[in-house]
């Protein structure tokens, strides 16, 4: 019962804040350079970690369905099975999942900290607007980065796979992304790009509402950076199957 | 005092102003003026809610009940545009400094700065910043994370921040607190001076009675969230009250 | 460049790298959708079309040249459906192109395949509707080929046993001697047997070599499966089937023309044989003059065996005339014909 409760009160507390967000979005001022300087701390700085699994990801991918495919006899089908199984859903989650990790915990813990140590109060003392500032920046940043990093990670996950059938099934690269992109469609790729910017939304709103909503002490910034990163990364699936939904009403999939 | 009441511009008066937290009553009608040109101590046991006295003039927290009046206008009240208006006229020392940290000293001091352009009054930013760190004493410490600066330096450099904005009221919360002696008294010179240059008024909490005895004009004893007892020191200290001469100890 | 702007440059980099990326990933998509070059739309009727769904592709010759665009269902046995084409193949479609709905691969997706036309019609337009092929199974025409097959296979072992049956009843021979009729009727009847033997010979080479084709997987089948408006049922069907499958039922048939033919050139060989001695004019013709019943019968046998050859010309025109080896027959004829023509 009491858990119920304090899951309405987060809830309820969450949704607060992003209507918060959206509202403060549109407002003038713009905090422009920072919005840059979070873009750049998000994307750019996650991206060698996003490169790095995506690709793993596409090997693996590869090389664990390989032998049932072949089992199929259906190897021809290895760049648009595999190609679709990234864009769709493996690209976008994997890499929201590595920002939720990363990219939650950091806003949270550092949201976290300036809280604890009042420079959030100090901020809102001296007639600034810390969400504006701080949240909305982060959100909107996180918001306008994961889409990127999802391309991105998209993009060396199909490089990784390629490999894999390059040196297991002699596939040259011309007939593996000829392949791939026979079978790829808008129906693919637009549900994914679209619902990474919700990830990114999620994971923003998530590590700025945890950070922005820490306790006392320093215990209260490592709870906030794990409990964010948790959340998070629970909200990214919940977000996925909705958009999966929806995508079905769309395209019909 | 009386005849001071009518002589000088009150900059803040607080009215019978309670905060409850759960249960707990940490402000249970407080009262309070603050005069032009005047350092005033608030001192109590610590939790004893100096803080949240603090917080509720600047609306980091909103009191139950009572009335807030800075300049004149009533802060639970104030819409979000007019109470920026009013934090801009009020300085808020913190206790732990609050400086950003992921911000040189240079830009500490320009954030408020760039965000009340009308603050520069025919002044540069960066004319500006120096102008405030040399009266810290501090020039060489712009380009300085503030992970790189000594505690004391850092109190300076906030207060170097606060007084970019050229308030007319600044809000000391425990100055002193976490500073070795010596470092604790230069920053105590430094409020004085900086109180004669810009010509401020200050409120000052702080549990330590020898800052209270070098900086007040004026003291208040926070006990039980209520004021309970107003003077000088020289005259409180004479008192014959168990519970002030407890402070006095 | 200051320490301030070098992180939005590399921010700059960044963005930019992958809007490359995606613009080329949404350009290699919407390329196989036909999405941004110049398209025209046709369409075609069917009465079935087997799971076809909108975004399959549409096929000319086995390229790549449109999608289905919308299969609208029109009355309870007609269904529109309407592909989008790539503008630079019109000129190659013409109106009498013909489209058929096939599989790509075993497991694959449905595909509209347009076909050839026979003759020169005008080009295609923009709103057409091109004529359609339901599909028809292969197994179907594969069984009346081994059906024409063992016919000639039983027919030639008649031919054998009737051989034979002369062989035994030399003497009966020389009653033609005597019976000028008889003797024009099996003069006539040897040269009709002759002109089917050679014709026979002949068969099987070609039937030989066609095997020989089929099993090299070249030549004939694939200008067949090319080229006649026939096969142009066949097309998306064949391909469906499993490879080894086709080839056997082929070998098998390709096994009963050998057999067939080689019989009768065994039967042919005996004739022969019979011809020198009824040449030589040696053995019991004495018996069989005597023999009335005997030469009444061999009246008759002649009889049947000249039916018979009829029947094996009839069933060679036929031959000629199937599917699989009209386009080889026909295009000996034209060899032949260029031969004469270099030998004027």
């Amino acid at each position: 019962m009491n858990g119920l409760r304090t899951y309405f009160l987060e809830t309820g507390q969450l949704s607060l804040f992003a209507f918060r967000y959206f509202k403060e979005v549109f407002k003038m001022p713009f905090e422009t350079k920072e919005l840059l300087r979070q873009c750049f701390l998000i994307g750019n700085k996650s991206l060698f970690l996003v490169i790095v699994t995506g690709f793993i990801m596409g090997l693996v991918l590869t090389l664990q369905t390989r032998p049932t495919m072949m089992d199929f006899g259906a190897e021809a089908y290895m760049p648009s099975m595999v190609g679709i199984a990234i864009i769709r859903e493996i690209g976008p989650v994997i890499t929201a999942l590595i920002c939720a990790g990363k990219i939650g915990s950091s806003i949270g813990a550092e949201l976290g900290s300036m809280k604890v140590t009042e420079q959030i109060d100090a901020m809102e003392v001296s007639g600034t607007n810390p969400f504006k500032y701080l949240v909305v920046t982060r959100i909107s940043a996180a918001t306008l980065m994961l889409p990127v990093l999802v391309i991105f990670a998209d993009a060396i996950a199909l490089l990784g796979s390629f490999l894999v059938e390059n040196v297991k099934g002699h596939v040259s690269f011309q007939l593996y992304f000829g392949v791939l992109f026979e079978h790829l469609e808008f129906s693919d790729l637009n549900p994914s790009v679209i619902k990474s910017f919700f990830f990114g939304f999620v994971i923003g709103l998530v590590g700025c509402y945890k950070g922005y909503n820490s306790k006392k002490g320093t215990s209260g910034v490592g709870l906030a950076a794990n409990s964010a990163v948790v959340m998070a990364s629970m909200l990214v699936f919940i977000v996925d199957f909705i958009a999966v939904l929806i995508s079905d009403i769309f395209y019909n999939l | 005092m009386n005849a001071a009441d009518n002589d000088q511009k009150i900059l803040i008066e607080i009215q019978n102003v309670h905060k409850t937290f759960g249960t707990n009553a940490v402000l249970n009608g407080f009262n309070l003026k603050l005069y032009e040109n005047e350092n005033l101590v608030i001192v109590g046991k610590s939790g004893s809610g100096k803080s949240v006295l603090l917080k509720c003039i600047i609306r980091l927290l909103t009191p139950d009940s009572g009335n807030v009046l800075v300049l004149g206008k009533n802060i639970p009240e104030l819409k979000q545009n007019e109470l920026d208006k009013i934090r801009t006229q009020v300085g808020f020392l913190f206790q732990g400094s609050a400086l950003y940290d992921s911000m040189t000293v240079r830009e500490n001091l320009e954030f408020p700065l760039r965000r009340h352009p009308e603050k520069l009054i025919g002044h540069d930013v960066d004319t500006l910043v120096k102008e405030s760190l040399q009266s810290v004493g501090l020039e060489h410490t712009i380009d300085l994370l503030p992970e790189e600066l000594s505690g004391g330096m850092k109190r300076r450099v906030a207060l170097a921040r606060t007084l970019i904005l050229r308030p007319k009221i600044i809000l000391y919360d425990e100055p002193t607190s976490g500073l070795d002696p010596i470092t604790a008294k230069e920053i105590i010179q430094l409020i004085l001076d900086i109180q004669k240059k810009y010509d401020t008024a200050s409120l000052i909490i702080t549990h330590d009675m020898d800052t209270a005895r070098v900086i007040s004009n004026r003291m208040i004893i926070l006990i039980e969230g209520r004021d309970y007892a107003t003077g000088t020191y020289e005259k409180l200290s004479k008192s014959e009250d168990p519970k002030i001469k407890a402070f006095f100890k | 460049m200051s320490k301030d702007q070098s992180y939005i440059f590399r921010l700059g980099i960044f963005v930019t790298f992958a809007a490359i990326l995606l613009t080329a990933g949404v350009y290699l998509i919407g390329e196989n959708q036909n999405l941004f070059g110049s398209t025209f739309r046709i369409s075609s009727i069917f009465s079935n079309v087997s799971g076809l769904q909108p975004g399959n592709n549409v096929r000319f010759g086995g390229v790549n040249i449109g999608t289905v665009e919308k299969i609208l269902i029109v009355n309870d046995s007609t269904l529109r459906v309407e592909m989008k084409i790539d503008e630079s193949v019109k000129e190659h479609i013409k109106k009498d192109a013909i489209a058929s709905i096939g599989s790509d691969g075993l497991v694959g997706s449905m595909v509209v395949n347009i076909n050839y036309g026979k003759g020169n019609a005008p080009t295609i337009e923009n709103g057409d509707i091109l004529p359609s092929y339901s599909r028809l199974e292969t197994s179907d025409l594969l069984n009346t080929l081994g059906k024409t097959n063992e016919n000639i296979a039983i027919f030639s072992n008649d031919l054998l046993n009737i051989a034979e049956n002369i062989n035994k009843g030399k003497g009966m021979v020389s009653m033609l001697l005597y019976d000028s009729l008889l003797a024009i009727e099996f003069r006539q009847s040897i040269t009709n047997i002759k002109t089917t033997t050679a014709y026979l010979n002949e068969t099987g080479k070609q039937l030989k070599l066609i095997a020989d084709q089929i099993q090299t997987g070249d030549g004939l089948l694939g200008t067949l499966l090319k080229d006649t408006s026939i096969m142009s049922r066949v097309d998306g069907v064949v391909s469906r089937l499993e490879e080894s499958r086709f080839y056997d039922q082929l070998d098998s048939t390709m096994q009963n023309l050998q057999l067939a033919s080689s019989k009768i050139s065994g039967f042919s060989e005996e004739l022969n044989q019979l011809t020198l001695d009824l040449n030589d004019g040696k053995g019991t013709l004495g018996v069989i003059l005597k023999d009335s019943l005997l030469a009444e019968e061999f009246k008759q046998t002649l009889k049947n065996l000249n039916e018979g050859s009829v029947l094996l010309n009839e069933d060679l025109k036929a031959l000629r005339h199937n599917f699989l080896t009209k386009k080889y027959f026909k295009r000996l004829e034209k060899e032949a014909k260029k031969k004469e023509k270099a030998n004027n």
